[in-house]
């Protein structure tokens, strides 16, 4: 949801960028319709055409009287509330001035009667395809429309999903950051837990490992079912991708645990990142979903790894034999209980946004 | 990074995008598979009888639209140079109006692909679901050399048959399926290289193909 930005920085903004005029303008919704008026094609200065109410800011006027003053004059109705900022598009004026208009939803106190000002006609359309708009405006309305009250539903909520450490921020992998993740996993990495499946450093070329990368991540949002999931986090510092932790999970609403695995850009470790990624994700199974215990496992020989899961708590349970570059090699299985997390779990706060409505789709009541 | 950012492209599709007169096709990406999947709930009707998905409206929206981009990350995901489907988002001025799939199994050795597609419900009616075929198709006859294309409807989807029929397609047998838990017949149509000549969009407004052709597992184009 775009926050209300303040008219000032605004103002500021089209400043900066040389616009020689600001305007305002409005979509006004009652009842999920939106009002558009009609202007005749004779007017000197705009094309005819549907268009949003709108209007001028003069000198010494702030954004928001001025929105208010505009749909009054255009329209007649009073400005109830101003709910959201939908955007701003830029045109040039048939005098050759750069115009920038910025757009708010709103709502009037009553919808009738209509005094017009310039226009000749109205309607409240219930979709911008009902009247011939400009594509600016109906990418407005529409963006009003699919975030208004009565939205349609999300088929993919984990793209609201963030967990945020002292120093990281986490979050369920989307398109662009998966390519900065391929990129950066095919320059080398280090396995700070074994990776069930996914791992890029085979001896492919880069290219290929990338690609592998990215089609993994895609896949595991493919075969993603609240019984059986895997979901892939990013690991951001400072706003860039510095690996991926993921955390998995097979009928959790019956067996209430988790298993997670990792890796970190080689650039990005030895400075404890993997650890803070793994006790975020591992804060957000036992304090967030309800978990009771969580696995992992290493290589025998991947002592680094070792060791962090030892600080974690976790206490080793048993084996398992796997196979490395054509080899046979041990994986240590590390298991920790929600008791050993307490005792060990670093006294950071994991903040998380965003969980409601992905709970059903990871089985999780808690 | 930046350096082999520069270098590498992992996802040249992209990058890909074909223009017909009225329409812009593009694979799809996450922002317009969410798009696309509010067309889908709005409601469709599958002109090519095969639905990229799944069949509609006997499930929730939450689960149409779900099922619906995780078929479509699917294929990402198994996208290969000998098996391959590619899933174009059909756009007017912008807007996601529906999907144009095209898929090819062996490429290199059959020449052959297979299409499928859906349009929203308001979008129908007005010849997009035709230019939008025609432009997978022309990509795929003399961009990759294709030398046939197929298609199914199911048996009772005259305007669909109708449809392939004008582009020059004959029917090539049936299929047995299962349609809400009926069984249903498929139309099986078959088009060749040169039944489509006089259909080709002249010239095709197509970029970004070259970098994607070994991942169609085409190594000697047209």
């Amino acid at each position: 949801m775009t926050a209300l930005p303040a008219p000032t920085d605004l103002a500021r903004q089209a400043h900066d960028d040389a616009v020689d005029q600001l305007r305002v303008g409005a979509v006004v919704d009652h009842d999920g319709r939106v009002l558009v008026l009609h202007r005749p094609d004779i007017d000197g200065a705009h094309r005819g055409g549907w268009e949003l109410p709108s209007g001028t800011v003069v000198p010494a006027d702030d954004l928001i009287s001025a929105l208010r003053r505009a749909v009054s004059e255009e329209t007649g109705l009073d400005v109830a509330e101003i709910h959201r900022y939908l955007g701003e598009f830029d045109y040039t004026s048939r005098c050759g001035n750069r115009v920038r208009q910025h757009t708010w939803s709103v709502t009037v106190h009553r919808p009738a009667p209509i005094q017009l000002g310039a226009h000749q006609d109205y309607a409240w359309i219930t979709s911008a395809d009902d009247r011939h708009v400009s594509r600016e405006v109906r990418a407005l309305i529409r963006q009003h429309q699919h975030q208004a009250p009565a939205e349609l539903p999300d088929p993919w909520p984990f793209a609201d999903l963030v967990l945020r450490t002292r120093r990281l921020e986490l979050r369920p992998d989307d398109d662009a950051g998966l390519r900065e993740l391929a990129l950066l996993g095919a320059q080398g990495v280090h396995l700070a837990e074994e990776m069930p499946m996914g791992s890029p450093w085979t001896d492919e070329p880069p290219e290929e490992r990338c690609r592998n990368t990215m089609q993994s991540g895609w896949r595991r949002r493919a075969e993603w079912r609240p019984d059986n999931w895997r979901l892939s986090w990013l690991i951001r510092h400072r706003g860039r991708v510095i690996g991926t932790q993921l955390l998995y999970a097979d009928r959790f609403a019956v067996k209430r645990e988790v298993g997670t695995g990792s890796w970190l850009g080689l650039p990005y470790q030895g400075r404890g990142f993997g650890t803070e990624a793994r006790a975020a994700v591992l804060a957000f199974a036992f304090d967030h979903l309800g978990a009771v215990q969580a696995r992992t496992s290493a290589w025998c020989d991947n002592a680094a790894s070792l060791r962090v899961s030892a600080k974690l708590g976790y206490q080793r349970d048993g084996s398992e034999t796997d196979e490395r570059r054509g080899e046979p090699a041990t994986a240590v299985r590390l298991l920790l209980t929600r008791e050993d997390f307490a005792r060990h779990r670093p006294d950071f706060h994991v903040e998380v946004e965003g969980l409601q409505p992905c709970l059903p789709l990871l089985g999780a009541t808690p | 990074m930046t350096e082999l950012a520069n270098r590498i492209d992992p996802w040249p599709f992209r990058h890909l995008v074909l223009r017909t007169p009225r329409l812009e096709l593009r694979p799809d990406d996450d922002e317009g598979l969410i798009e696309l999947a509010e067309v889908a709930i709005a409601g469709v009707h599958p002109p090519d009888g095969l639905p990229l998905g799944r069949p509609w409206r006997d499930e929730s929206n939450e689960d149409i639209a779900r099922g619906l981009v995780q078929a479509l990350w699917r294929d990402r995901a198994n996208l290969s140079p000998t098996n391959w489907s590619l899933n174009f988002l059909i756009r007017r001025d912008g807007q996601v109006i529906g999907v144009q799939g095209i898929s090819a199994d062996q490429f290199a050795v059959k020449r052959e692909v297979t299409t499928a597609s859906w349009l929203g419900m308001p979008f129908q009616g007005n010849g997009f679901g035709t230019e939008a075929r025609v432009a997978v198709l022309t990509m795929a006859f003399d961009y990759l050399g294709a030398v046939q294309a197929r298609t199914t409807a199911w048996e009772d989807a005259f305007a669909s048959q109708q449809v392939s029929r004008k582009l020059g397609y004959r029917p090539d047998g049936t299929e047995r399926s299962v349609r809400r838990g009926q069984p249903g017949s498929f139309v099986r149509m078959l088009l060749c290289r040169s039944d489509f000549d006089q259909h080709r969009l002249r010239p095709l407004a197509i970029e970004g193909l070259q970098p994607c052709l070994p991942q169609l597992g085409v190594d000697h184009p047209q």
